[in-house]
Formats: structure tokens, sequence, C-alpha cells
């Protein structure tokens, strides 16, 4: 299970929820936007994001005014007596945000992570559900 | 392969602007470092005087989805990822992941010993490696004094 917190009395100006490579910062270290799959079901909002590197120990999710950010902050790979010869991919921190709409029960957020893939289930809130209202012959 | 050469002639290496203007065109379409080839996965290579470590960030790849060849010089990875299959009553609001399956040759500059090649999947990190065979280094060539 990955951590989650909640953050709802926070008074924190509202976070931005643009693409972290577009948000100028003041990190010494790459900030990469996991790319992110977010899908529909009945009764839920799954969301799977790539971060390769993370483990259930270096993820965080913070859900703060309806935002929620994900971030991972992998060890960067070093091998003691090998030098690097050859380099395409480069190190950093992951994080990305993303707005819930008002129907995600936010007191109900699961997480796991397995494989560098992370998967967030987000509930719908109960009276976000469809409701069936029968019609009686009057 | 592992051309690092042009960084030896420093500064005045006529390609380096080039290189630069190259670099801030790719970085419009993605943030891929100089040298990304444009293949899946990419790859990190280390070396030693023995050894050659060769890492890939491949999330969601299960060790059974993934095979890995070692012939002579040349080491194969190949492997496919499934992403999730959307049921009839899901829908998505952004999809990003894809499914993929994937081929990598990769030629080091040294036969590998075959039997001691070490793969690790741990993460979605992958990580070989790749010992020189014996029968390839070099020997050592004792100077005498007259």
């Amino acid at each position: 299970m990955a951590n989650i917190t909640l953050k709802k009395d926070s008074q924190s100006p509202e976070k931005q929820t643009q693409d972290p490579m577009q948000i100028e910062r003041t990190y010494q270290q790459n900030v990469f936007a996991p790319k992110t799959d977010i899908y529909e079901q009945k009764d839920t909002l799954v969301l799977i994001a790539d971060m390769p590197g993370i483990d259930e120990n270096n993820v965080n999710i913070d859900i703060e005014r309806r935002i929620l950010t994900i971030s991972g902050n992998p060890q960067p790979q070093q091998f003691k007596d090998y030098r690097m010869v050859y380099n395409e991919y480069e190190y950093g921190q992951f994080e990305r945000s993303f707005t819930l709409s008002d129907n995600v029960d936010i007191e109900n957020i699961k997480a796991t992570v397995k494989d560098g893939v992370l998967k967030i289930i987000l509930p719908k809130a109960k009276n976000a559900l469809p409701k069936k209202i029968s019609v009686k012959a009057g | 392969m592992f051309g690092t050469e042009y960084r030896r002639y420093g500064s005045w290496y006529p390609w380096q602007n080039f290189h630069r203007l190259q670099n801030q065109i790719n970085s419009l379409f993605g943030n891929f470092p100089d040298h990304y080839s444009g293949q899946y996965p990419a790859i990190n290579v280390w070396q030693n005087h023995d050894d050659t470590i060769i890492t890939a960030e491949i999330p969601g790849v299960k060790s059974e989805d993934l095979d890995i060849d070692v012939q002579g010089e040349t080491l194969t990875i190949r492997g496919q990822r499934k992403i999730h299959e959307l049921q009839d009553d899901e829908k998505y609001h952004r999809q990003e992941r894809e499914n993929s399956s994937f081929v990598r040759a990769i030629q080091l500059p040294y036969h590998i010993d075959v039997d001691k090649v070490r793969a690790k999947l741990e993460k979605g990190l992958l990580q070989l490696t790749l010992p020189r065979a014996q029968s390839d280094k070099p020997k050592k060539v004792k100077v005498l004094n007259a």
C-alpha cells in the first residue's frame, strides 16, 4: 500500500495542475510526468501511472483541495567501479497532478504499486452513483 | 556503438551547434537525452574492465513476458506489455500508456560469456550484467629486460 495523505483544511494556494515539465521549479533534479491512464468503471475510477523504480516506500499520493498529486523519488541507478558509457534515459523524480471531480469519494482511495506501475482506485461517492428511479403507474 | 568520441574534440567540435539545435528540436517532442535512438526500451550502459551493465526502464512488464537472448556479441531483449483491457461498461478518460511488444538488439564491443549473464527485473527496471568472455580478454604481454 502506498501512502496517501489527505489535506483538506490547508490554506495553501491551489496547486497548479499542469504538466510538471511546464512548471518553473527550483528543484535540482529532473522531474518527469509519468505516463498515465485513467479509466472509469461502474463505481470507480482507476488511475494507472508508469513510474519505474518506485515501490511503496518512495511513492506519495497527496490530496489537497481535490487535487490529487502523485510523486515518486526512485533511487538513481549507480554501480560502483563502473563508468557510464552510454546514456539514453535520465534519472529524476516523478510528479503529476490531477483535479478530481466532486464525485470521487476521497476518503476511500486505495493505491498499490507493482512492477514500477502505480495503480490508484478512486471510488465514486455514493450519491454520484447512478440511481434507478422506478416509475409507477399512477 | 557507444560513440562518445566527439567529446574528445572539445569546444571546437564542428557539429556541436548542430547537436544543440537538434536537441532543442527534440525537446519540443519530449525530453530525450542527447543520444536517444528512439528505440524502446531506452537503455543506459555502464562498463568496467570485465563487465557491461545494461539497464532499461520497462514498467509493467512481467518477467514471464520478457525474453533475453545472448549470442556472440549481441544481446537481444524481447518483451511485451499488456495494459488493462476495457470491459463493456468501462471507458478511458485518458490513455497514454500503450500495449507494446518490443525487440531491441544491442551489440557489445566484445564476446559475451553467455553462461555468466545475469538478469534482474525489479520495480520495472531491468538490469543485465554481461561479462566479457575469457577468450576475448586482452592478453598481457610481459616486457622483459634485455
